[in-house]
């Protein structure tokens, strides 16, 4: 019987990361093999192995090591993990995390090093609840410059 | 393969140069600095390093490297006694000995045992090292690719078995990091692959990006999400007298102690994948059941401090065995390397000794003048960094952002880099968050560069059939132990959960 009983267990399962993890990486390791890797692979004329072997044995130990995770968990009497916590929480602050590095990233080489770097820092500073507006400024300013003359001078690098 | 005398002479006259010993030097400073401020880490300090040793001959780089990764280990000790904080996770347990006894007002006394232990014990394992590095290569030099890519595989089987919680998350983690080192070309024909028409990723991605975008960035991220950066304990005061003395007898007295302790953190150290957090609690236990005094561990003794600090530094040199006998990297520090080695055209491995081994031997010089180093800065500045370790992470962070960008920049000579670098950040958080290994990642990314060639060749020598994988026993024999460990560990993880579970 597929009652509401076994529905619950089912969502408390899919809730269960173990079995999502294990799923995105037979996803992640099946596109590969069947469109990335063919896509973004230029075929080896005179190459005794193909090109695209390594990745698609990679993609494949990804597929192995994600259906046993996946399966493991799924035929588990009950919810066993004891890792990481799955919540909303975790994809939100990974969302933001990934927003603020990736723009912060992109940023450096449009507006400058130096300028980003003080963004960086007074965001810094602040998500870590530093409150006194003088240290803030105080490390905002010198750590970017401080940087900037250590690659640029110093090592004669030339930054953004 | 005897290795002559005069490649080792060769070896060590290469090191022995000013340069070096000042970058050996510096690498020590950095590496007792960072390692004394709770929030960073050796390995944290190794991957923003590595951009920094693109411009430095390949000696004085892995000098350097080693330096910082030696000096860690002395540093993580500082703020666990005095603070009660350890700098670096494998200090953990110098926390139950040394915190107490700084609180009796022996803080000096604490920290030079520490000290000294590390030394002693680090000093123990690059012996070791030395004396094994050449029969072991020549053992591993009777292999062939075949045998080679069956061991890179039961490394990774071990390390996913021993490092987390579960072992197929760790071959899931592990096996993403293989995908992301098959990025690049092909290295038959140099054909592009998997680079998306980025011709800045042709070589790969990077590893500084990778690095430090996923140990740094995502630590920092992890650490100011999760608040982690704020917890720290209050500052002891300093001793004063013969409490801020260690006597050479209360030194020779926990000799036997230091020695157990160095053994087990070399054999530890020795297997790839083991931290030194482990070495630290399996020296630590010994030493209490050694003990005369047991009831006395955990109240402030100095045998406590002793054994955690020699085993836990031990561990150092012996992650070196595998990476240059085998090409395994043991930890991320010993993972770092060998992307260095790479990076400076140097591929470690079975026949490493015998093609670069005057290179092997003033590695080996660099560590010795490294550990010299550690005992002559820890002595002279072991105050300072006390003062040192009251500086809060919260301060450190925005620069060590600041340097990941400017070495992200350099090393991929354009924005590609520093893109990278914040998806790898993110991806860094999201591993943590989500309780995967960090350290199996990198280190399948790192040995992922170096494992297509022996299973490339390992496929053209069985033609593509698994059958004739019959014909090479000792490749099968890793194959199917490290399956083996694998479904093992898995079971036996899931019997302790189930027994967890109904108590």
């Amino acid at each position: 019987m597929w009652g509401a009983t076994n529905l619950n267990n089912v969502l408390l399962m899919i809730r269960n990361q173990n079995i999502l993890t294990g799923c995105l990486a037979v996803v992640l390791g099946s596109a590969l093999i069947l469109w990335i890797t063919p896509a973004q692979t230029i075929p080896a004329i005179f190459a005794t192995v193909p090109s695209g072997f390594y990745p698609n044995f990679t993609s494949g130990m990804l597929i192995v090591s994600g259906l046993a995770l996946a399966v493991s968990n799924i035929f588990a009497k009950q919810d066993k993990y004891i890792g990481g916590k799955v919540s909303g929480q975790i994809s939100i602050r990974f969302s933001v995390s990934f927003i603020l590095l990736v723009a912060a990233m992109a940023a450096a080489p449009v507006i400058g090093f130096v300028p980003t770097g003080i963004c960086i820092c007074v965001v810094t500073l602040l998500l870590m609840h530093e409150d006194r507006w003088t240290r803030i400024i105080l490390i905002s300013v010198t750590s970017p410059l401080l940087v900037w003359c250590a690659f640029e001078i110093l090592l004669g690098r030339p930054l953004p | 393969m005897p290795v002559e005398l005069d490649i080792i002479i060769l070896g060590i006259i290469d090191a022995v140069s000013v340069w070096n010993i000042l970058l050996v030097a510096a690498g020590v400073t950095l590496g007792i600095l960072v390692g004394a401020i709770p929030g960073l880490n050796g390995p944290m300090a190794i991957a923003i390093a590595v951009p920094a040793t693109f411009y430095l001959e390949p000696i004085g780089a892995i000098g350097f490297l080693v330096g910082i990764m030696k000096g860690a280990t002395v540093g993580g000790a500082v703020p666990a006694i005095l603070m009660n904080t350890p700098g670096t996770p494998d200090a953990m347990i110098t926390t139950l000995d040394g915190h107490p006894l700084a609180l009796k007002g022996k803080s000096g006394k604490a920290l030079k045992m520490a000290h000294l232990s590390s030394v002693t014990g680090d000093t123990f394992s690059d012996i070791v090292l030395f004396v094994a590095a050449a029969p072991l290569s020549i053992l591993a030099m009777m292999m062939g690719p075949v045998e080679q890519a069956a061991i890179i595989f039961f490394s990774i089987c071990v390390m996913a078995g021993l490092i987390g919680d579960n072992p197929l998350r760790g071959l899931v983690a592990a096996s993403f990091g293989f995908v992301l080192a098959s990025v690049g070309q092909a290295p038959e024909e140099a054909t592009p692959r998997l680079t998306f028409g980025f011709p800045e990723l042709e070589d790969g991605i990077p590893l500084v990006a990778v690095g430090m975008g996923v140990l740094v960035l995502g630590q920092i991220a992890y650490a100011i999400a999760e608040r982690q950066v704020s917890t720290r304990g209050r500052m002891v005061p300093p001793s004063i007298g013969a409490d801020a003395q260690l006597s050479f007898g209360e030194y020779m007295a926990v000799k036997k102690t230091m020695f157990r302790s160095a053994v087990i953190g070399t054999l530890i150290g020795a297997v790839p994948g083991i931290g030194t957090a482990l070495a630290a609690t399996i020296g630590y236990s010994a030493a209490k059941r050694a003990s005369k005094t047991p009831e006395k561990f955990g109240k402030g003794t100095i045998e406590g401090v002793a054994a955690t600090e020699a085993a836990n530094s031990a561990v150092s040199g012996a992650n070196l065995i595998p990476l240059l006998t085998l090409g395994v990297p043991g930890n991320v520090a010993a993972a770092f390397l060998l992307g260095a080695l790479i990076i400076h055209g140097i591929i470690p491995g079975p026949t490493l000794i015998r093609d670069e081994g005057q290179l092997v031997f003033s590695i080996f010089t660099c560590m010795a003048i490294a550990n010299l180093c550690n005992l002559i800065i820890g002595r002279v500045g072991l105050n300072l960094f006390g003062l040192v370790a009251k500086i809060s992470a919260i301060y450190i962070f925005p620069t060590v952002i600041l340097l990941c960008m400017a070495g992200a920049w350099i090393s991929s000579g354009g924005p590609v880099g520093l893109i990278l670098l914040g998806i790898f950040g993110a991806f860094g958080y999201l591993l943590r968050a989500m309780n995967f290994s960090v350290v199996i990642f990198i280190i399948a990314f790192v040995l992922g560069r170096i494992w297509e060639f022996p299973l490339t060749q390992a496929m053209i020598l069985t033609r593509s059939d698994p059958i004739r994988l019959l014909n090479y026993p000792v490749a099968v024999g890793f194959i199917l132990a490290g399956l083996g460990l694998v479904v093992f560990l898995f079971f036996f993880t899931h019997f302790e959960n189930n027994k967890v579970g109904k108590t």
